[in-house]
């Protein structure tokens, strides 16, 4: 059963490295919003900027309409080709040579403003008198000017006059790129705002998945086996699930022991059965007898442990401490070996905990603590300690006859030895073996100080 | 000395209780949880053969309930789990020992006799009161190194008053602890071995102490 989760294990490590990972999803989210305040505050720039020329552009041909009023007020004829402004317009800018500011008068012969010299306006066409036409132009010196000409005729005059007022546009231009400038500023620090808020928004959004990850990062160092329900509702269907299928988990592993157990019953209470009766037929018979009933019982033995081992990793483990395992085994085991006189040290800190499942700890150290109490002549000792990269290095000693160069050798080899007279190569130490590579662990053996055998399990720590 | 067996395979409570007769122990077995839990109580019995593995109330629970009555007898559990996790749950639960299934008769009445000896307080298999000494692995009782021969019912009452050393044992208590629960003796039946005894090893190690019963001391 154990190789069928390491199967679905590995299944998944190799699908989660086959698959492409998507996108953040705070970075997509952000990603277009931007987008969106981008767009959105460019279109409305465009819109305001042009509202505001054409703002602009209409005042500005509005105080030209009346500069073209007072022209044609004060526009006198004089005689037939004689024009005449009858007093100088106020504005001191239309006596300035070039100074943007100009007046014309056609009707055959021309009459200009100071300011425009020997420059010509160009005519307007025909025009019905009394309307004004407005128009762009060239003025002298390249510069821009807006213009708007009328015709009037009175009754008197032999002829038409066609009146322009020209006007550099310099002014209304200047006017229109300070706005701009301050839209743009404006614009920028509302995008800016935006973006901020948005960024804040995603972050505050997220956070509750984030809690969730941050739960699931602390089943992984063994903290909680379930995700809590102080969940937004979005993602409480979520945590159903993943609740159910812990439930599920645990579930399978209870039914797998107990099943185990009363398979290992059933099978068991009739093989004892078969080894009393086989004392029927005296001590010839029973001797006979012995060595299968105990490999069947060995047999036996070793696949419901194996079976009923949970091997947790990821966010199914669980912070194991190992003292109080460690302790009640050792007062188990002193109890069993009270003729021995034993002294049993337990030298593991109080916190010290591993990564796993508590009955595949109880396993290990059971099997290691027995095979130990089993050899020793007079101390066994288990210690502990947390290696650097937080892996839990685990030490039991005895202080027996230990073993050999080729019995480590031979004992390394495993192949299933299913001998009990030879330390260190009993069924128990071949199960922790297995129990220890399920955890990515290893064992090995070394010499105890007191001559006898030590042996080292690693396991993953708990931080 | 009084055994209960608490399993529900007869075939294997049988066969236990005849090996522990042929070791001068009495058994007495049980296939319910509910009247183990009810026995276990009467403090007639030296230890007990606990099947973790009983139909009704298991194994553990009905040890949890002796615990928790403060019965202090030696329990040996019996279980067909090789798993730890059973075993360290035995163990918490008041455990002294345990036995894998199949197991050997002899093995239980070996690990029997070594807990119900260290109950009494003894830590070596040879135990001794003044000249009296017993040999629990042969089951052989010695005075002055000699050995003597005793009656089955002799050597079961002897081993108790000596399991007791120095305590008060009433007539009653020795009658329970000797016969089985089919037999009714009267209490002529105690005062009549125990004169039989007393001449097989001397009569001032086991006095009598009048109106509450006897008592197993060194002697002179």
């Amino acid at each position: 059963m154990q190789d069928d989760q390491a199967q679905s294990s590995r299944t998944n490590q190799a699908f989660r490295t086959n698959q492409v990972s998507s996108p953040s999803l705070s970075r997509r989210l952000v990603v277009v919003a931007m987008v969106w305040i981008a767009l959105g505050l460019g279109v409305c720039g465009f819109f305001l900027s042009y509202a505001f020329e054409r703002a602009v552009e209409t005042s500005f041909d509005d105080r030209l309409a009346a500069l073209l009023r007072s022209v044609v007020a004060e526009t006198d004829m004089i005689a037939p080709q004689q024009l005449r402004i009858r007093s100088p317009l106020e504005d001191t800018r239309f006596s300035q040579v070039y100074s943007g500011w100009y007046w014309q008068l056609r009707s055959g012969s021309v009459l200009r403003s100071r300011s425009l010299w020997d420059t010509d306006l160009p005519a307007a066409g025909a025009i019905t008198p009394g309307a004004l036409v407005y128009r762009s132009m060239a003025g002298p010196r390249d510069q821009d000017l807006r213009a708007v000409s009328t015709v009037i005729q009175k009754a008197d005059w032999a002829r038409p006059v066609e009146v322009t007022v020209a006007v550099t546009t310099e002014e209304y231009k200047t006017e229109t790129k300070a706005f701009n400038r301050l839209l743009r500023v404006s614009l920028g620090i509302l995008g800016v705002g935006l973006g901020i808020a948005v960024v804040l928004q995603v972050t505050l959004g997220l956070r509750p998945l984030k809690r969730v990850i941050a739960e699931l990062t602390a089943m992984k160092r063994g903290d909680g086996q379930y995700l809590s329900y102080g969940h937004p509702r979005e993602i409480l269907p979520l945590v159903d699930a993943f609740n159910d299928l812990r439930d599920h988990d645990l579930e399978t592993l209870t039914r797998a022991r107990r099943e185990a157990g009363n398979l290992a019953h059933g099978l068991k209470t009739p093989l004892a059965r078969l080894a009393a009766r086989a004392e029927e037929f005296g001590p010839d018979g029973r001797e006979r007898l012995r060595p299968d009933i105990e490999e069947i019982r060995r047999r036996i033995d070793y696949h419901v442990v194996r079976s009923t081992v949970s091997g947790a990793r990821g966010t199914n483990a669980v912070k194991v401490r190992l003292h109080p395992v460690a302790d009640d085994i050792v007062s188990g085991l002193l109890r069993l070996y009270a003729d021995k006189a034993i002294t049993a040290t337990i030298a593991i800190a109080d916190d010290l905990a591993i990564l796993g499942e508590e009955e595949d700890l109880t396993e290990i150290l059971g099997n290691l603590l027995e095979n130990a109490f089993k050899w020793a002549k007079s101390g066994v000792r288990i210690s502990a300690t947390v290696q650097s990269s937080g892996v839990v290095e685990l030490r039991v000693e005895d202080d027996g006859p230990g073993l050999t160069e080729t019995e480590v050798a031979t004992a390394l080899e495993w192949g299933r030895r299913l001998d009990d007279t030879v330390p260190g190569t009993g069924l128990g130490l071949s199960i922790v073996s297995d129990i220890v590579r399920l955890y990515n662990g290893h064992m090995r053996f070394d010499r105890s100080p007191e001559g006898g055998l030590a042996v080292i399990v690693t396991l993953p720590g708990a931080p | 000395m009084k055994v209960l067996i608490v399993e529900d395979d007869l075939t294997l409570a049988e066969n236990l209780a005849k090996v522990l007769a042929e070791n001068s122990m009495i058994a007495e077995i049980t296939v319910d949880g509910d009247e183990a839990e009810y026995l276990g109580e009467t403090g007639v019995f030296d230890a007990a053969v606990l099947d973790l593995g009983l139909p009704k109330k298991d194994g553990i629970t009905v040890l949890r309930h002796w615990r928790g009555k403060g019965v202090t007898m030696p329990v040996l559990i019996l279980t067909a789990r090789g798993r730890w996790a059973d075993k360290r749950e035995g163990f918490n639960a008041g455990a002294d020992d345990y036995l894998t299934k199949p197991f050997y008769a002899e093995e239980a009445v070996v690990r029997l006799q070594a807990l119900m000896r260290r109950a009494a307080g003894y830590a070596t298999p040879l135990l001794k009161c003044g000249v009296l000494a017993l040999d629990t692995a042969k089951t052989q009782f010695f005075v002055n190194n000699d050995p003597i021969v005793l009656t089955a019912q002799e050597y079961r009452m002897l081993e108790y008053l000596l399991h007791r050393k120095g305590r008060i044992v009433s007539r009653l208590e020795l009658a329970d602890h000797v016969y089985g629960n089919d037999q009714d003796p009267d209490s002529n039946v105690v005062d009549v071995l125990i004169s039989r005894i007393r001449k097989k090893i001397g009569s001032d190690m086991i006095v009598t102490v009048r109106g509450l019963g006897y008592k197993l001391i060194e002697g002179g």
